[in-house]
């Protein structure tokens, strides 16, 4: 797994994954509030979101405003599973994956023949349909009314007991660990020959084509596993909060998603997860300025645009790690003298 | 034959570009088509290539019918093209520009990257050597790390031609690779053409720089108005007088041929 030990080529990132897993597998038990801990549930969940997206988004150029609806498919999907014929997560979460990532195929097989704005609009439209037959479809999804009491599972283990995943310290390592798979995949799949044949997709279609890259294919790969994943989360995301309705499709979601890839950096692994942290976090706590709240994070996000147009990965690549390199090459310099 | 164009028609509304074009490319040959502006060289590339369907017509590429194919079904072929309008992937570096032309190789399906197949592995680490060797072949080996749009128009244009070198061509067909260029890399890029006919590349080229057309080219087609109006060698094409006519006007015929 050498692409999990190199750089990142384009911000001189590499992350000590053993460090890494080890303070995330410590974040629940130093004495975190219950809150934190919810927090920190979204944060996962979103970071499956903007990953997945990226994929699509940051490494296709594919602007799909079509994640918003994997992501309630799946909800949906796992919701209805548990309510009409009781069956738990654990079949709910591979089925909501799967359904999505068979949506993405039909819909996919259509939109992708079209690029630029009429893909932006036909996948936003998509959207809007989903919802509409969340709305109105009241015999199977209860309309406006929603899916409430959604059981999180419960893992038994013979020998060592069983684990509620109602608890929230448990939640916390079915979330982080789902997002560790999307993680792992999207990096794997974009330092693969198949990830090259999405850049040649983003950068320039036809010169692809020309040595034959099949924009389609490519964008379809994209595409599926972006929705996989996006069905992932929906489905973690209704049986952590226990409640799913027609809301899961608001534009707000879509965009939402599309600001943590932007904002944290597309097209590079790490930016969409800084990302999908910072914007959970951040408007939660500026719940304490009151009715300033929104117009403040509307302030970061201009502020962050405008002074990392690259993400904020490029805090690291463009300041920080020049930064270091020349202390460091201040110090040798020293020890020399 | 390694390339036949069968009678390709092409129309645009009421305005046909093609008239009925034939020609066909031995292999191992340079074979250049020049024509005056909008004589229809571009969309005989497109059509050829598959980036246009022809209104009737055929072309048949080492005798398989390829008309009607994707143009990433027809490069599988080892049909590859370049650009009149020079083409590469402006964010990524020389290095991984080249890369993607290897894919008309090997395209690994989604399950055996993820489960990481052996062969996949191989690919990746072989492409490196690959890109390597067609970098230092066009003479853009000092420039792998950077990004193509940082690199100047003469050296893009040898980058496209890296690209298309990558993914293995049979047949290549160079759309106007000279124009932009100055004399010393004309010249440069006269060397490559011949660089490659050694290697068994047969090449297709439309161009309006005479000084190259007349020093690479085995045989010549000369289009006007949609019409192949002369074929043959530099000397016969350069004394024909339908040519010199298409080129220069009537009054000149007399003149230049005696």
């Amino acid at each position: 797994m050498a692409f999990l030990r190199s750089p990142d080529p384009r911000t001189g990132l590499y992350l000590r994954w053993p460090l890494l897993a080890g303070v995330l597998i410590a974040l629940p038990f130093i004495g975190l509030t219950g809150y934190e801990l919810h927090l920190l549930i979204i944060s996962a969940i979103f970071v499956i979101l903007s990953s997945s997206l990226s994929l699509i988004m940051g490494y296709g150029g594919l602007l799909s405003l079509a994640h918003a609806a994997f992501f309630g498919i799946g909800a949906y999907t796992s919701a209805l599973l548990f309510m009409n014929f009781r069956l738990s997560m654990w079949v709910g979460l591979p089925a909501a994956g799967i359904v999505s990532a068979i949506a993405a195929i039909c819909v996919g097989s259509l939109f992708l023949k079209v690029r630029g704005h009429r893909f932006v609009i036909t996948s936003l439209a998509f959207v809007e349909i989903m919802r509409l037959i969340a709305v109105n479809a009241v015999d199977l999804t209860r309309g406006q009314m929603g899916l409430p009491g959604i059981a999180a599972p419960i893992l038994t283990i013979p020998g060592i007991g069983t684990i509620d995943f109602a608890s929230k310290t448990a939640f916390y390592f079915l979330a982080v660990g789902g997002a560790a798979i999307c993680v792992w995949t999207v990096a794997r799949i974009v330092h693969s020959p198949i990830g090259w044949g999405l850049l040649a997709l983003r950068e320039n279609e036809n010169l692809g084509e020309s040595v034959g890259v099949s924009a389609f294919r490519h964008a379809m790969i994209a595409f599926v596993v972006g929705a996989f994943f996006a069905g992932i989360a929906g489905s973690l995301y209704a049986h952590y909060t226990g409640f799913v309705s027609p809301d899961l499709f608001f534009f707000s979601y879509t965009v939402t998603m599309l600001v943590m890839v932007v904002i944290g950096g597309k097209a590079t692994i790490l930016g969409p997860i800084v990302g999908a942290i910072a914007f959970t976090f951040l408007p939660e706590y500026l719940r304490v300025v009151a009715q300033y709240r929104l117009v403040l994070v509307g302030v970061v996000l201009l502020a962050t645009v405008l002074a990392f147009p690259n993400g904020l990965v490029e805090l690291w690549s463009r300041w920080l790690r020049p930064a270091l390199l020349h202390l460091r090459t201040l110090r040798s310099r020293d020890n020399a003298a | 034959m390694l390339l036949e164009v069968d009678s390709i028609f092409m129309n645009f509304g009421g305005i046909a570009a093609l008239k009925g074009i034939s020609f066909s490319v031995p292999e191992g040959q340079v074979v250049s088509v020049i024509g005056p502006n909008g004589a229809g060289k571009t969309t005989l590339f497109n059509i050829v290539t598959g980036f246009q369907k022809p209104t009737a017509g055929q072309v048949r590429f080492d005798g398989a019918v390829v008309t009607g194919l994707l143009p990433h079904a027809i490069a599988k072929h080892g049909l590859i093209r370049t650009f009149q309008k020079t083409e590469v992937f402006p964010a990524l570096t020389v290095m991984e520009c080249v890369r993607i032309g290897l894919l008309n190789n090997f395209q690994p399906s989604l399950f055996s990257v993820l489960i990481g197949k052996a062969e996949v592995a191989a690919f990746v680490k072989n492409s490196a050597l690959d890109v390597a060797y067609i970098l230092e072949m066009v003479g853009l080996q000092s420039k792998s790390e950077y990004l193509a749009q940082e690199l100047s128009y003469g050296e893009q244009r040898l980058l496209e031609i890296a690209v298309g070198l990558a993914a293995r061509p049979r047949l290549l067909l160079l759309d106007e690779p000279s124009s932009g260029l100055n004399a010393e890399e004309s010249a440069r890029f006269s060397t490559l053409v011949r660089r490659l006919q050694k290697q068994k590349i047969t090449i297709v080229l439309v161009e309006h720089n005479m000084n190259v057309v007349m020093g690479v080219s085995d045989q010549i087609i000369v289009v006007h108005h949609g019409e192949k109006i002369a074929e043959g060698t530099p000397e016969a094409v350069s004394q024909n007088r339908d040519v010199i006519r298409a080129y220069l006007g009537r009054e000149w015929v007399t003149d230049a041929v005696g």
